[in-house]
């Protein structure tokens, strides 16, 4: 029943299911994925049946980002220049956002299941969610921070707190989805085999009341959110990104990843960091022997 | 390029002009209409020959507001709406009860609060409810002296779509519009601040295309930049959550057992009747100067709106 390429979609029981589905790139969230994703999920929020939309990924994990080896998105109908100015930058920053931003505007809850690696975009999309469960091994962060800019969407904050959203954020570190419940980044963690029935149970709940209580309810949490400014921040978010894009450290990851390939890149950005984790003790936090 | 049925779409220079085009209804805001405005604002904003945008109305009016004489629905095929809701579609249509006063202001949000570049609304004569939301909306109005600018459903239908008048007059002024639906003139809205400036109407075209091609001396990207950081600012007192909120508080007012009052005359006597009985005792608009007493109908009860709940 599905009509879309990048993702499955599956309406049975009162949930809709969206499944990223790019496995042989861990799910890698690329411009046509993106722009499936947000039909998807008004998809789901017009179609009566449904109460609840569980988000997941297919094959190993969740969703390892944005993916960095397509094309850029283009328009045919006009000349475009590109994304070689800031405010190009800035414009598909936005134009990503606001498809993204549904999770968030859209009557419906939304339940993130998170599993294997939730790396950059991949926690602009969780992160998002109205309740995120993850997989005690899953791993969460957001490892462009070292050389590639600063997460567009930010619940970081209002989620973990500033002191673990910075301990993450100036540091590119992850933690592991048990780590993750511990601090508040999501709400709760289990082992990787209980993980689907853990969230599909949670579901069903909701399912047991009315589509427009949900809604109300929702709203009620997101107005508070937005009164903390979550909002307005996505949209800071975002033109801090753009700016973050300017660094000289970006540039030489560009330049590198242009001559030598994105994989060279990335270990350029990562080595250094030996396997990243932010509850590592001190000793094994240094680089790699 | 494309064809609209219910706007004209003329550039200018660095200036595009959209113009409201359904004269015979006071440009109501018909969701056609709608659709093809976003459409139309969409491309402007991606043509790198534009730098200004602006609005205005054909004929008598800048806009009456919204359609509600039965003209809301988009011709069947319609491009500039969504398939299943026949609504402009910026990403929510918002379905479901009470989800009007949101829709209308997501749309208004995303086409022209959103949009890279500003926005001028050219405000002559009748510039009512929805009229007043697409024109606050905009980043600037320049408005004919003697134009009739003011929020009439107030009285009697339900609050405010976009709750505006907080933002643009002092809290008295803002008082008496949101509660009274009483109109102020151009003149009247350029002293409050609403307008950046009121100027007989004559002379209304060459003061928007003055003061358009003063914005185009300045690079597009600068007036974006600007643009961008008056409107975070706004949105950092909280304006969009307000707006939001105010949405909801529309949804509560429809509600009420009196809300379905107008809506029931309408269907059954006629749009102008129930007009008549919602301004008649203020003695404005299609009965200025005579005020009439309201109208009782023993045949129409106080129950809210049908289908929509106690």
């Amino acid at each position: 029943m599905s009509e879309y390429e990048t993702i499955q979609y599956e309406v049975a029981g009162g949930k809709a299911r969206i499944t990223l589905n790019r496995p042989e790139k861990l799910n890698a969230l690329s411009r046509p994925l993106q722009r499936e994703l947000n039909q998807a999920l008004w998809q789901a929020d017009e179609d009566t049946r449904v109460h609840v939309v569980i988000l997941r990924g297919a094959g190993r994990a969740f969703s390892a980002g944005y993916d960095l080896t397509g094309p850029r998105p283009t328009r045919e109908d006009i000349p475009t220049r590109g994304r070689s100015e800031i405010d190009d930058d800035i414009w598909h920053l936005e134009a990503a956002q606001r498809e993204r931003m549904a999770i968030f505007d859209m009557h419906k809850p939304v339940i993130a299941q998170v599993h294997g690696y939730c790396l950059a975009g991949g926690t602009d999309l969780a992160l998002l969610c109205d309740i995120v469960i993850a997989a005690e091994d899953a791993i969460i962060g957001f490892p462009p921070v070292r050389a590639m800019g600063a997460p567009p969407a930010h619940m970081w904050t209002y989620l973990c707190g500033p002191q673990w959203a910075k301990r993450l954020l100036l540091t590119g570190d992850s933690v592991t989805g048990a780590e993750a419940a511990r601090i508040g980044l999501v709400l709760m963690a289990v082992p990787a085999d209980e993980l689907e029935r853990t969230v599909e149970a949670l579901a069903d709940r909701m399912c047991m009341i009315d589509p427009h209580l949900l809604a109300a309810n929702k709203r009620a949490v997101n107005l508070a959110l937005e009164l903390m400014g979550a909002r307005t921040m996505q949209r800071l978010a975002a033109e801090i990104d753009a700016r973050a894009h300017l660094a000289p450290a970006v540039r030489e990851f560009n330049r590198i990843a242009r001559e030598q390939g994105i994989k060279a890149a990335l270990e350029w950005r990562d080595t250094k960091f030996g396997d990243g984790r932010a509850f590592a003790r001190a000793r094994e936090a240094g680089p790699p022997a | 390029m494309a064809t609209y049925q219910d706007i004209l779409y003329d550039v200018d220079g660095p200036i595009a002009y959209i113009t409201l085009n359904r004269p015979e209804k006071m440009n109501a805001l018909s969701n056609n209409l709608r659709g093809e405005l976003v459409h139309a604002l969409k491309e402007a904003e991606f043509d790198p020959a534009i730098s200004v945008i602006v609005i205005r109305g054909a004929g008598r009016a800048f806009s009456a507001g919204y359609d509600i004489g039965g003209g809301r629905a988009a011709p069947s095929g319609s491009p500039y709406v969504h398939p299943k809701t026949g609504l402009p579609d910026v990403g929510s249509t918002r379905p479901g009860p009470s989800e009007w006063a949101h829709h209308v202001n997501e749309t208004n949000w995303q086409a022209i609060w959103e949009n890279y570049k500003p926005v001028i609304a050219q405000v002559h004569g009748y510039c009512l409810a929805g009229g007043t939301e697409l024109a606050t909306i905009c980043d600037f109005r320049i408005v004919a002296e003697d134009a009739i600018i003011g929020y009439p459903p107030v009285r009697a239908m339900t609050t405010m779509d976009m709750m505006w008048t907080p933002w643009h007059l002092p809290m008295a002024k803002a008082r008496e519009m949101a509660y009274l639906g009483d109109a102020m003139t151009g003149k009247e809205a350029a002293h409050w601040g609403w307008a950046n400036r009121a100027v007989p109407e004559a002379e209304l075209p060459a003061t928007v295309e003055w003061f358009a091609r003063r914005l185009a001396l300045i690079d597009r990207e600068m007036l974006m930049y600007s643009k961008r950081a008056v409107n975070r600012a706004y949105e950092i007192m909280g304006i969009r959550t307000a707006f939001n909120a105010g949405a909801d508080i529309q949804a509560l007012s429809a509600m009420r057992p009196m809300g379905g009052v107008f809506g029931r005359i309408a269907q059954k006597y006629g749009l102008k009747e129930a007009l008549a009985w919602r301004d008649g005792p203020f003695g404005d608009f299609r009965t200025k100067g005579n005020p009439i007493p309201r109208k009782e109908y023993p045949d129409i009860k106080p129950q809210g709106r049908p289908g929509q709940g106690a």
